[in-house]
């Protein structure tokens, strides 16, 4: 396996007494996807506000590309490379899908766009909206670029988030439960739609519930519960093992 | 050490009262969620309706008992029911901006309500001001100071009793931690609700009361003080504790005791220094204190299950509209510049002129509050840099005066970016009381000396001369287009702000800050550009507004103004340079109106009223009165287009 593109080390975050993570290291590399799974409450979207900069760990390090990331603020996170979904909807209600991909590209430049647009060439470029709109094709809600999202499905505003983090061309894409309020056709688009991305070479951690979609898409899987790795191998192999069933099923063995 | 605690007696009493309004703040925010800065204006009316009583001769305790026991919770009610609860699902801004519509509002109420007179003091609410009823340590107590020692202390047990012992005060301490669990247990989160309202208002009220005697007259001003020293009381104590609070008041009022006394006295060091302690206090605390980084953030452990914030106004226009305000709107514009050159009376092209200049002020507020969702309370403050760096440079040191307005806008963008530091960690309530404080900073300290602000009679700002033309007073109408030249040039430049790049991340970043620096997006950077663009172009209203006036002075750029622009803006509608501009007008057309009204009628402050309703309403309606008017027109016309068959769909163009 190629060197890793991202590699977290036994990061940990506690909210008063509750050790919400505690030691998790993982490691992804490019055209791999890694999903990240565990009973509700076991720490995943912690994981990866952690990984994200979203909340300061209180121990581990992040690297990307084998350079450290951990103390950079989140902005300067998602410019290296960092994207990611929310598992509580983050979209701006208030404007149209094409403004979601144009919002993300201006904003992953880094320069403000005040001078850009004084002088009068504040309007997005042919090339992002070319970009914006390849992307909406890939995705599938091209028809919708014009739509306000706010008045648009959950399972379609999830499309849209995952459509505003690779409009970016990130190295590694953070999915916090791509799937859940999609019917099953729209699932099975977004899993053929993080296989190709993997084979493209994009490192993926997924985190999801719906566990066919794991099982499809997944090269490893870590499992996590109350914030400790219990396990770490194939979709197959983790399901097998005894502390898993047991944390899933609820049997002690 | 004895003259120590002879300068610090006296200033219990004092820090008494900021307990009694950070008792209030503490409680009205645990309990609803609302972090009421408009409690200094509710003392501010108690003590009015206390003054005016007592001055018609009702015995003051009656006087008491009405203003404390009955006007204040009503009040607290009223505001609970018709502003708070109606808003109660929308984001910070808008319960900012109602709060800020009531520090407005209130005060101008009270003054349409009492009339224009300065109101004398009123008495003691016990013992005798007079009087000096013992000496501890060889300091004279006075009958104001034990009076509002033994209140203050018999309010506290009764009210920390009462949450203690009773059903109310359980369901009331239950809400602190999630009104929404208390819901679900079946208790009625509205009467716990009113309890907290009516329980904070009095004890607003009770403050202001208490207060009202230390000084000759019942003026507004004296509660900001009690306002801000209360917030920073409230601060120290994480928001949570009501007894912290009360002893963090005391303690704020002990060290504003004994500066006063070891300052020299008649300085600017103790009138300034004396008021700038709770400000200086309280800034440190918003950009050092994580609990005061996050006001106005839930913590309520049931948050998640909040329904989603309702849909904001879809920025729609029908077709009948936008195309009629395409054409009508630049009709108007001619007609009424071609007026203003040829018939229009004087005193009124002074006044649309004044409308013009601040509308420049105006877009300053389009771009933080409409653009960036933030709530700014020192536009004024940046104003008056701009005005003050323009005269001061043309009285002193023979500057062309429109070469000072520039350096004033410059000007304006540095102390912007001053204004902005201790903020840059902060948004939402934290970053607008923030800004309140520098503003009040600026009113106490900066602004009365005389290398900023000016000699007390004032400081010249002269009308501009542009090689031969003079700008000067006999020719308001050559200044007015020039005003109108500059607002174009400013407003196209801010247009491209809010429509282009900028304008957008802005928006997005004010819909899901998470999502936009998840996405790259420097918050910091883009603030600091905001701020100090914003500060600039307020800058410039300010230095135009100066030499239209010719004479300013610190009074013409108080915090005061700040917020009644804010309501204005808000009123009017904050998204569009348009808006702005409307704003200005509307302003300075009410203002003029305002002029033909008898004084006793106190004409300004019913236009601070009306505007002050305006931004009650910004929760539900963003895109401002002038432009909701004009889609009910639009609604209506189409109404009836439709019945005569001849109806239109909606066309979807963005209305900016």
């Amino acid at each position: 396996m190629s060197t890793p593109r991202l590699r977290a080390t036994g990061l940990t975050k506690r909210f008063g007494g509750l050790v919400a993570v505690d030691g998790v290291s993982l490691e992804v590399a490019s055209g791999e996807c890694l999903g990240l799974i565990g009973p509700n409450g076991a720490g995943k979207t912690t994981v990866f506000a952690l990984i994200a900069g979203e909340i300061e760990a209180d121990a581990g390090s992040v690297e990307l590309d084998g350079r450290p990331v951990g103390s950079l603020a989140p902005h300067l996170r998602a410019r290296r490379g960092i994207a990611r979904t929310y598992q509580r909807l983050e979209v701006f209600s208030e404007m149209t899908v094409l403004e979601h991909l144009l919002v993300a590209q201006e904003a992953h430049r880094g320069s403000t766009g005040v001078v850009r647009d004084l002088i009068g060439r504040g309007a997005p470029t042919p090339d992002e909206l070319g970009r914006a709109h390849d992307v909406l094709v890939r995705v599938g809600i091209d028809d919708l670029a014009a739509s306000v999202v706010g008045s648009l499905s959950l399972g379609t505003c999830r499309l849209v988030e995952l459509a505003r983090a690779l409009v970016t061309s990130p190295s590694v894409l953070l999915a916090d439960e791509p799937s859940s309020g999609l019917d099953s056709k729209e699932t099975a688009v977004v899993g053929e739609l993080l296989g190709s991305l993997r084979d493209e070479g994009l490192a993926i951690i997924l985190v999801e519930h719906d566990l066919s979609l794991v099982g499809r898409v997944t090269d490893r899987v870590l499992v996590i519960n109350l914030g400790r790795s219990i396990a770490l191998g194939t979709f197959d192999e983790v399901m097998a093992t005894a502390p898993v069933r047991a944390a899933y099923l609820g049997v002690s063995t | 050490m004895s003259e120590a605690l002879g300068y610090a007696i006296p200033g219990i009493p004092y820090g008494c009262t900021f307990a009694l309004v950070a008792i209030g703040l503490v409680l009205s925010y645990r309990s609803t969620g609302v972090f009421n800065f408009a409690f200094g204006a509710q003392a501010y009316a108690a003590a009015m309706v206390y003054a005016v009583l007592c001055s018609h001769g009702v015995p003051r305790g009656v006087a008491g008992i009405v203003a404390i026991v009955v006007i204040s919770p009503v009040m607290g009610l009223l505001i609970d029911r018709f502003v708070f609860s109606r808003i109660a699902s929308t984001n910070v801004a808008a319960k900012t901006i109602a709060a800020i519509g009531l520090m407005v509002g209130l005060p101008a109420l009270a003054t349409v309500v009492f009339g224009p007179t300065p109101v004398a003091s009123p008495p003691s609410l016990l013992f005798n001001v007079n009087t000096v009823v013992f000496h501890l340590d060889g300091t004279p107590i006075n009958g104001v100071q034990l009076s509002t020692v033994l209140v203050t202390l018999v309010v506290l047990f009764a009210l920390t009793g009462t949450l203690r012992f009773t059903s109310l005060g359980l369901s009331m301490r239950a809400a602190v931690e999630s009104p929404r669990l208390l819901r679900l247990e079946g208790v009625s989160s509205r009467s716990v609700s009113a309890a907290a309202w009516g329980t904070s208002s009095a004890l607003a009220g009770l403050a202001g009361v208490l207060v009202a005697p230390r000084y000759a007259t019942v003026s507004i001003d004296n509660y900001t003080i009690l306002l801000v020293a209360a917030i920073a009381a409230a601060a120290i104590a994480g928001l949570s504790s009501m007894m912290i609070a009360a002893g963090a008041s005391v303690v704020i009022g002990i060290i504003m005791g004994l500066t006063t006394g070891y300052a020299p006295a008649n300085s600017v060091w103790s009138t300034g220094l004396f008021s700038a302690i709770p400000f200086v206090l309280l800034l440190g605390l918003l950009a050092f204190s994580k609990r005061m980084r996050a006001l106005g953030v839930s913590e309520d452990p049931m948050a998640g299950i909040d329904p989603p914030p309702r849909p904001v106004v879809v920025p729609l226009r029908s077709m009948v509209l936008d195309s009629s305000i395409k054409t009508a709107g630049p009709l108007v514009l001619v007609v009424g510049f071609i007026s203003v050159l040829t018939w229009v009376p004087s005193a009124w092209t002074f006044a649309l002129t004044s409308g013009l200049a601040l509308a420049l002020v105006f877009m300053s507020i389009t771009l933080v509050t409409g653009a960036a969702g933030q709530v700014s309370l020192c536009q004024a403050t940046f104003a008056g840099v701009g005005a003050f760096t323009a005269g001061q440079l043309a009285t002193n040191h023979g500057v062309p005066i429109m070469t000072g307005a520039i350096a004033g806008a410059l000007a304006a963008a540095a102390a912007g970016l001053i204004a902005v530091l201790p903020a840059l960690r902060l948004r939402g309530l934290a970053l607008s009381l923030s800004t309140l404080t520098f503003a009040l900073l600026a009113d106490a300290i900066a602004f009365p000396t005389a290398w900023i602000g000016g000699p007390p009679t004032g400081l010249t700002v002269p009308r501009p001369m542009l090689g031969s033309i003079s700008f000067a007073t006999d020719s308001t109408k050559a200044f007015f287009v020039l005003v109108v030249a500059i607002v174009i040039v400013v407003g196209f430049l801010v247009r491209r702000l809010l429509v282009g790049s900028t304008g957008r991340v802005l928006q997005a970043s004010k819909l899901s800050p998470v999502a936009t620096a998840g996405l790259g997006f420097s918050p910091t950077k883009t603030k600091i550009a905001v701020f100090g663009i914003s500060a600039g172009v307020a800058g410039i209203g300010g230095a135009l507004y100066g030499s239209l006036l010719q004479v300013v002075s610190p009074g013409n750029f108080t915090y005061a103004d700040s917020l009644l622009f804010v309501v204005i803006v808000v009123t009017v509608g904050a998204t569009t340079v348009a808006g702005a501009i409307e704003a200005g007008i509307a302003f300075a057309v009410l203002t003029q109106v305002a002029t033909y009204l008898p004084d006793r009628m106190a004409p300004m402050s019913i236009v601070a009223i009306l505007f002050s309703l305006g931004a009650f309403a910004y929760g539900r309606h963003p895109e401002g009165v002038v432009e909701r008017l004009r889609r009910s027109a639009a609604a209506t016309a189409d109404g009836v287009l439709s019945r005569l068959g001849a109806g239109t769909s909606p066309h979807p163009e963005v209305a900016k």
